[in-house]
């Protein structure tokens, strides 16, 4: 009979308890930030699930932010999609950040349109680990196609998106404000699935060196 | 040997590509085939519930005004024959086909089709297994007929032209089943026809009774040595069915299609036509052409077809992947004008990497997942939106980077550039470097690039950053023009 009785680190494991104070079982990317995945659920980027990231202005550190993450995956065989970038990814600079430049697929479509058409059906589709997209104006509606594509592909989905969208609702499992800071960026996590609003200070040595 | 026989009486119809399987017959109207010979013009196929075939077709016009003829077009008919043929390949690797024109019936076609079943019973499980299947896909393929099986060819055509199903499997059987049936079935010249009759024979099995040396004398050699083809006695030696060496099938649509829904159904029927051939041929194609052609203006002027090329990230075979390719194509593209017919050619074939049950399967789902992938994106943005990044080895920052093709095995290690020697680069670049009308405040860093004068886009720069609001950005001065110039950004 005694070996009916679950031990309690048995009952701990089990999926639908849920302690409080401890994070959910968020399934999370490492960022490769020590002092950014602390505070983010699962300690990374979420994977399968979206991610919105507001730049206060372009060119603070956003890519620095995320460069680390996308180098590891894609030496690690992963592929990763850049879909709609405001600018020509500059291949010598991700080749020094470390990145696979042969795992990595750019989508410059003519349209917004074709944009956010091309973001669902690569996050759908799976075979990329990551979609980073830089999409126009969204509402929720894509935002749900979106989530919704990003867990069937279970990809991560990394949206950069202008700081006044910041306002409206969103259903993306983390929404970070983020905005320069000497050497670094500020990273304001205002919303956390399965985890707590905070903020914090990221290095970026690569944005320091030269600057 | 078991020789399996289709006799398609409405194939003429069919082989436009417009029958009641291709589109809804409300919509259609009703549409017939004719022949023509000098001034005559008669019905071969089609509405077959109003008009018989071999009616004049100014007798038709009469009774008929909604009746709408279609000339004969033997090119289509081939051209469908080699589709079906290939369809058929999966049953045997012996094939014959024919479309003749018989005396007897108003120069009416005969379409058939033989396919030798006997060495796949055992792959198919029995006959009745194998037959199971053939009735299943024929039904699909969108044409009618009857088929007839027989140890012989002449045989099992004569049992599919008159509808018996029943297989016969062995030449001893032979002579019992054609003895019930009458001496009209034989496709005999009508001179032959009238004289049996004229000597009271009704029946095949009265005339298989006789002696052949006689018959041979009276009626000619042709005569019994088709009789000996039909039993067996006599080897029949024909042509055997080989698939040609190029792709190329056009379907003739009802009426001219405005929308490209409306090309969706057709090219449904032709991508599976071609997944038959491909699987036929034991290839793939990675490349396969698609041509709209627009028939004539209202002015009477030619139009210029329309040409898609397409291309597939991997070899593939398989007809749904080519029809979701066709699909993305033309969702993104409005049709220039009505299209009257569609054609469907490929040349080049590459054998598919074929799924082995290996260890690294999960892989090789995954690259068939990314190709698929790369194929839906090209097909809807074009190629020159989906591509991917490679390194030159080049000083001038707009010339060490190029936009390669996803599908292009990516280079070795040992040809890319090292990058070990190269300061810092910004992660965008402004493509082409954006004038500046001022020299920017803050500047730092300093890099001199010199080069290219060997290719005539001879460079002299100085580089530095900038910070302006938190943003870095690189900028150089032109030491010739003295202008100041945007070419980068640190994000």
């Amino acid at each position: 009979m005694t070996a009916l009785v679950p031990s309690l680190s048995e009952v701990l494991a089990r999926p639908d308890i849920w302690r409080g104070g401890d994070f959910a079982r968020v399934t999370a990317e490492p960022s490769g930030h020590a002092e950014l995945d602390r505070r983010l659920p699962g300690g990374g980027w979420p994977v399968g699930a979206l991610t919105e990231l507001f730049p206060d202005t372009q060119g603070i550190g956003e890519m620095q932010l995320v460069l680390p993450w996308i180098a590891r995956l894609t030496q690690a065989g992963g592929r990763v999609a850049l879909v709609d970038p405001p600018h020509l990814p500059f291949a010598p600079a991700l080749a020094q950040a470390g990145i696979v430049l042969a795992r990595l697929l750019l989508v410059r479509p003519q349209s917004e349109d074709g944009g956010l058409w091309a973001t669902e059906q690569i996050l759908r589709a799976g075979p990329c680990g990551a979609v980073l997209a830089w999409p126009g104006r969204l509402g929720v509606v894509e935002l749900k196609r979106f989530q919704l594509a990003a867990e069937t592909g279970k990809t991560t989905a990394l949206l950069f998106r202008e700081p006044r969208a910041a306002a409206e609702f969103s259903p993306a499992a983390l929404r970070l404000k983020l905005t320069a800071r000497p050497g670094g960026v500020r990273v304001d996590i205002f919303k956390s699935r399965g985890g707590t609003p905070a903020a914090v200070d990221v290095l970026l040595p690569a944005l320091a060196a030269n600057g | 040997m078991l020789w399996l026989c289709l006799h398609l009486p409405q194939f003429s119809l069919e082989a436009l590509g417009t029958t009641a399987g291709m589109e809804p017959a409300s919509q259609a109207g009703l549409q017939v085939v004719t022949g023509r010979r000098g001034a005559r013009r008669w019905v071969l196929a089609g509405a077959s519930d109003r008009v018989m075939p071999g009616t004049d077709w100014g007798t038709v016009q009469t009774l008929h005004p909604d009746i709408r003829a279609v000339e004969r077009k033997p090119r289509s008919e081939r051209e469908a024959m080699q589709a079906l043929a290939a369809w058929a390949y999966r049953y045997g690797s012996e094939l014959v086909w024919e479309i003749t024109e018989s005396e007897l019936d108003y120069g009416l076609p005969c379409a058939l089709l033989w396919v030798d079943i006997g060495a796949s019973l055992k792959l198919f499980g029995g006959l009745d297994a194998l037959l199971a299947d053939f009735d299943a896909g024929f039904a699909d393929s969108g044409h009618v007929g009857n088929r007839g099986l027989a140890p012989t060819l002449e045989a099992a055509a004569l049992l599919a032209r008159l509808g018996l199903s029943q297989p016969v499997c062995a030449a001893a059987e032979l002579p019992a089943v054609l003895d019930g049936l009458p001496l009209a079935a034989l496709p005999l010249e009508p001179k032959v026809q009238d004289a049996l009759k004229a000597v009271g024979l009704s029946g095949i099995g009265e005339l298989l009774k006789l002696p052949a040396a006689p018959l041979a004398k009276r009626h000619g050699l042709a005569f019994t040595l088709y009789l000996d083809r039909l039993l067996g006695r006599r080897p029949d030696v024909r042509p055997r069915f080989r698939l040609p060496p190029k792709y190329q099938r056009r379907f003739d649509l009802m009426g001219d299609v405005e929308h490209t829904e409306g090309l969706l159904f057709p090219l449904q029927r032709m991508t599976r036509e071609l997944g038959h051939f491909l699987k036929a041929r034991d290839t793939g194609l990675q490349a396969f052409r698609l041509t709209l052609n627009h028939g004539r203006a209202s002015g009477g002027k030619p139009q210029p077809d329309t040409v898609l090329d397409l291309r597939l990230a991997s070899p593939a075979r398989d007809a749904e992947r080519l029809l979701r390719v066709l699909r993305e194509r033309l969702s993104r593209m409005p049709l220039p004008a009505p299209v009257r017919s569609l054609k469907l050619s490929a040349e080049h074939f590459i054998e598919p990497p074929t799924g082995q049950g290996d260890l690294f399967e999960s892989r090789a789902g995954d690259d068939e997942a990314w190709s698929q992938l790369i194929e839906k994106l090209i097909a809807r943005l074009g190629a020159e939106a989906v591509t991917a990044l490679g390194l030159i080895a080049d000083h001038r920052p707009e010339r060490s980077w190029h936009l390669r093709a996803c599908d292009a095995p990516p280079p070795s290690p040992a040809a890319l550039p090292s990058l070990s020697e190269l300061p810092p680069r910004p992660i965008w670049l402004i493509d082409p470097p954006k004038p500046l009308s001022s020299a920017p405040a803050r500047i730092a860093g300093f890099e001199r690039l010199e080069g290219g004068w060997w290719d005539g886009d001879d460079v002299q720069r100085d580089y530095y950053r900038s910070d302006v609001q938190g943003s870095g950005l690189w900028v150089f001065r032109d030491r010739r023009s003295e202008g100041w110039f945007l070419h980068g950004v640190w994000a």
